[in-house]
């Protein structure tokens, strides 16, 4: 296979969202003014609108450039106009049945996996009260936009990778790694840096763990956000082709300052919050 | 399998389709809206709040799809609603009505908040009496706000259709969000401009705004071969008043004169200070004997004035000097007014507390 370099998503300026979605989204819209909606609510299922959300509210246009990290601040910035536009200009992805006979299903376990994942985030970040938990959210969202973009803009890759990961049970990103000779989450990174989004985001969605230790609030993040990953896939809340559990490092019970047993713990919480977000997203 | 695959595909195209058409069907919308608000914006750019209220009454029902509205501003001193602007025939061109008395507009400012009633007679702000005038009960009424300062409300009557899209009632607040910047831009405009022509201390008009006034009057006088007087007043033995009671009382002295000459003088009148303690009346349509018992009736309200410090009560007087156009001798009020202040000093001479006609 010809390897590819990161740069070949610079071009990228909108994700798609599945159709499920955007029907979801349209009929909010439609039923509700934008007076009574906020953009958390409307767009909280979404990670490619909440991409193009905190793009546009860290634009230098609206005086806060690269400094907006939460969803809840782009959308008290940027107010409910841009917003419906943005919902109403968000393309849709379609399917690609030929490389996969399950897609609709994977697509639709990739954006459950992410929601779960911003749940986890916010939960776990109220628990341990260690970071803003608009911030946790968000990220956690997020996460994989990596995922979506190699899905979209080179399917045939992400189907060579998609491959390895079943044939050889590895994970999607130990697979991703081997084959683009980086992880799959170095594209979350770069779309968000080239989006203008925060450094402390930036980290987060590169799942950075090497960060200096003067940058502990950017590190907590990364490792909140590495976590509620971790427990999404070991709780059974796959992003569709992953299907591996995943070892929760070292370094997130240091960076977090969490023991194992407290994660223990909280997990039938986890579990509780994880099955009414399932629910908002299924209904 | 292939045959599963192509139906899957077919309906999935088919759904695609339908979202295509729905988000293009409501971007189509938003751009007719966005079009509405640029045109309603050129067009109420303004400054001048006289101007804006005949914009709204020309195009906000175009606009905004509906048959009957009314504007009103609050008026924070009084709490009460003035009607500013309306296109219904029904109600006079201008009309106040306390807060309290419209329980829709009331809560509509108490929440902030707009209130959107498909059937105004079912709902509980309903006062028992249907206006014939309206083709069915559709009614939003929204209030115009900065911030939390309340600026007034919109009421919209008589929906076209008789209902309200969610898209359109979005469009209706964007309307109402621009129309509350523009109108307190307005008010606040007429505030500076008012505020640079009246004067501070007595809250009459400044010499500035006499000069402008009394000049386009002559020139109209000159050019009907109308009426025109002047009288100019000066405070008797003011320098004293202000050595002897303080200058806070000198004030005081001013201050009451001005309130004195609102009273007597008529509304078509100019009243101004002149400078320090000079006042100048300009009565159009008035010749000198017309004016004479004008000025009389100062000089006696004034003198009936009563100031007293701790320890002393004391009067004031004032002398009053009239002139009058004469359209073969005069060129500018600057020659009318040179009148008036020989009058002036006639009256001055003459012991003071009189009117003389020069």
């Amino acid at each position: 296979m010809k390897p590819i370099e990161l740069d070949v998503f610079r071009e990228i300026e909108i994700l798609p969202s599945p159709p499920f979605q955007i029907a979801r989204v349209l009929n909010q819209v439609n039923t509700m003014s934008f007076k009574d909606f906020s953009a958390e609510t409307m767009i909280q299922n979404d990670p490619s609108m909440a991409c193009q959300i905190l793009k546009i509210a860290n634009a230098p246009f609206y005086g806060y450039p690269s400094q907006i990290v939460s969803l809840e601040q782009a959308s008290n910035l940027l107010g409910p106009g841009p917003i419906k536009n943005i919902i109403l200009t968000t393309p849709i992805l379609e399917s690609n049945n030929e490389a996969y006979s399950d897609y609709n299903i994977a697509v639709r376990s990739l954006w459950c996996h992410m929601i779960i994942t911003a749940t986890f985030a916010l939960e776990i970040s109220e628990l341990s009260q260690l970071h803003a938990s608009d911030e946790c959210f968000t990220a956690g969202l997020i996460h994989d936009i990596g995922k979506i973009a190699l899905l979209v803009y080179q399917p045939k890759i992400f189907a060579i990778i998609a491959k390895k990961a079943k044939r050889e049970k590895i994970s999607l990103c130990q697979a991703g790694s081997e084959t683009l000779g980086w992880p799959i989450s170095e594209i979350s990174g770069h779309l968000a840096s080239i989006w203008g989004f925060p450094e402390k985001l930036i980290n987060a969605l590169k799942l950075n763990k090497n960060l200096e230790s003067n940058n502990q609030e950017s590190k907590k993040l990364s490792a909140l956000v590495f976590l509620s990953d971790c427990l999404a896939n070991n709780l059974d809340y796959h992003d569709g082709w992953d299907t591996s559990e995943s070892s929760i490092e070292t370094w997130i019970f240091e960076t977090l300052e969490l023991e194992q047993s407290t994660l223990d713990s909280w997990i039938p919480k986890l579990k509780e919050v994880a099955e009414l977000a399932v629910a908002a997203f299924e209904s | 399998m292939n045959d599963t695959n192509g139906a899957k595909k077919d309906i999935e195209l088919a759904t695609i389709r339908d979202l295509l058409k729905k988000q293009n069907g409501m971007l189509g919308q938003s751009l007719i809206f966005s079009n509405h608000l640029l045109y309603l914006k050129k067009s109420v750019s303004l400054l001048d709040l006289e101007e804006i209220k005949r914009v709204l009454v020309e195009k906000l029902p175009h606009i905004l799809s509906i048959r009957y509205f009314t504007l009103f501003l609050f008026d924070k001193k009084s709490n009460k609603l003035d009607l500013a602007c309306h296109n219904r025939p029904d109600l006079p061109q201008s009309m106040s009505i306390a807060i309290d008395d419209s329980p829709v507009m009331k809560e509509a400012l108490d929440h902030g908040k707009y209130i959107v009633e498909g059937n105004y007679q079912n709902s509980k702000f309903f006062q028992g009496k249907r206006n014939s005038l309206f083709q069915n009960n559709f009614l939003v009424c929204a209030p115009l706000m900065i911030e939390n300062e309340i600026v007034g409300i919109l009421n919209l009557n008589d929906n076209i259709k008789g209902f309200f899209s969610v898209g359109e009632l979005d469009f209706v607040i964007n309307i109402t969000e621009f129309l509350s910047l523009t109108i307190s831009n307005a008010l606040l405009f007429e505030k500076v401009e008012d505020l640079s022509v009246t004067d501070g201390l007595t809250g009459i008009k400044n010499r500035q705004y006499l000069e402008n006034i009394f000049a386009s009057e002559f020139s109209r006088s000159l050019r009907y071969k109308s009426p025109l007087s002047a009288i100019l007043i000066d405070v008797d033995h003011f320098k004293s008043i202000n050595d002897t009671y303080g200058h806070q009382k000198g004030d005081q002295v001013l201050i009451e004169i001005g309130k004195v000459l609102n009273v007597i003088c008529r509304a078509h009148d100019t009243i101004a200070r002149y400078g320090g303690e000079e006042f100048v009346v300009v009565l159009p349509e008035t010749n000198a004997k017309g004016a004479f018992p004008i000025a009389e009736r100062i000089r006696d309200q004034v003198q009936s004035l009563s100031f007293s410090n701790d320890t002393k009560h004391w009067n004031v007087t004032i002398s009053c000097g009239i002139g009058e156009i004469d359209f073969e001798k005069m060129k500018s009020k600057d020659d009318l007014l040179k009148i008036a202040d020989l009058a002036l000093y006639k009256a001055k001479e003459s012991g003071r507390n009189q009117t003389v006609i020069g």
